[in-house]
């Protein structure tokens, strides 16, 4: 690994770590594809690595959103109950799921991520600060639990947090406000990724010269995008999301429909 | 609203996973350093501690939140934590299996 490379991974986690503070995304599905794309990394091994990162996303986030009583601390717990057990079963099946399927799978997740970010980027167009949380009793926890078991399966699949699917359930489906919903689902995908990080370690697919500095620039982006936050209108963040993950997506199928990938 | 009411005890999750995030981030930069002095060997080693520091910090905030819960004597939120650091074990049993 050159020096340039190194710091090439520092960039990219910084910008993947300031879009999961500003955006409230794990930045797995912007990781994955880069480090396949841009790196040349077999898939496998840019979901493990990815995994990792997400894992400092989550845990450098959440510990300040636990400290200031935004997230759902008992509904993240029950709510990991299922999302690991998908996460840990789809890590072992990965290993046997063809490279191209996984690509095609990761379009798919790309697409979503930017037709979910778009909803949310038209609903907060008109967005006020709220800092009061209102009074909520988390329900439905039967489909809650099972969409977070979905989420999981494609964490463990993909090598993302699956912030995208789980925040929407808990707001739609468990009646959550969405600024719970977001730090509850930072909080989750932590555990979330460790579950089929070991998984993903254990099989060689955890790069440790790419995970250093990629990890390294996280933390770094983290601190700096949740300092500026309260700055940024996210309507800019968000759109800057959607341009990065549509042309991820475009990259992806042009390098499938050439066998390039 | 019971169910939201924050547990003060909470703050030690906080910590945990503060404590995990600084420690580990604190290792790889110092396995970056290593890399740039052409200690490669070093720098392999220290990458490796950095990372599974990191990957051990979610597990220990589970820990970490079933001593709370059952200080708190609250026997069904134990009781999910357990089940979660369970599932969490096995995966990284079958990990460390793979890895053998």
């Amino acid at each position: 690994m050159t020096i340039e490379s190194s710091l090439l991974l520092i960039v990219l986690g910084c910008a993947a770590g300031a879009f999961g503070a500003l955006a409230g995304v794990g930045g797995g599905v912007i990781i994955t594809p880069v480090l396949a794309l841009y790196f040349h990394l077999p898939i496998h091994q840019a979901i493990g690595v990815s995994l990792v990162a997400v894992i400092a996303t989550s845990t450098a986030t959440s510990s300040v959103h636990v400290e200031r009583h935004v997230t759902d601390v008992r509904l993240g717990m029950i709510l990991e109950l299922s999302t690991t057990i998908g996460a840990a079963i789809a890590a072992v099946i990965a290993a046997y799921v063809n490279k191209k399927a996984i690509a095609i799978l990761f379009v798919i997740f790309l697409l979503y991520s930017a037709s979910s970010i778009v909803k949310r980027a038209w609903n907060s167009r008109k967005e006020k600060l709220v800092t009061e949380i209102p009074p909520y009793e988390p329900h439905n926890y039967p489909a809650g639990l099972t969409v977070a078991l979905f989420a999981g399966a494609m964490s463990g699949l993909l090598g993302v947090g699956g912030g995208v699917i789980k925040v929407p359930a808990m707001y739609m489906f468990m009646g959550v406000p969405l600024r719970v919903a977001t730090a509850t689902s930072n909080f989750m995908i932590g555990v979330t990724a460790a579950a089929s990080a070991y998984i993903y370690y254990g099989r060689g697919d955890v790069h440790l010269t790419v995970a250093a500095p990629l990890v390294a620039g996280v933390f770094t982006g983290s601190l700096v995008g949740a300092r500026v936050a309260p700055k940024i209108r996210s309507i800019y963040v968000l759109t800057l999301f959607i341009g990065v993950t549509v042309w991820l997506a475009g990259q992806m199928i042009f390098k499938l429909s050439t066998g390039a990938m | 609203m019971a169910e939201q009411t924050p547990h003060p005890s909470e703050r030690w999750i906080a910590l945990t996973l503060r404590l995990g995030a600084y420690g580990s981030f604190a290792v790889l930069i110092i396995a970056m350093l290593l890399a740039v002095a052409g200690q490669t060997r070093a720098a392999e080693v220290t990458s490796r501690i950095g990372v599974l520091v990191l990957m051990a910090t979610p597990t220990l905030r589970i820990i970490t939140a079933i001593f709370m819960y059952v200080s708190a004597r609250d026997k069904k939120m134990a009781i999910v934590a357990t089940g979660v650091l369970a599932i969490v074990i096995i995966s990284s049993v079958v990990g460390l299996n793979l890895h053998g």
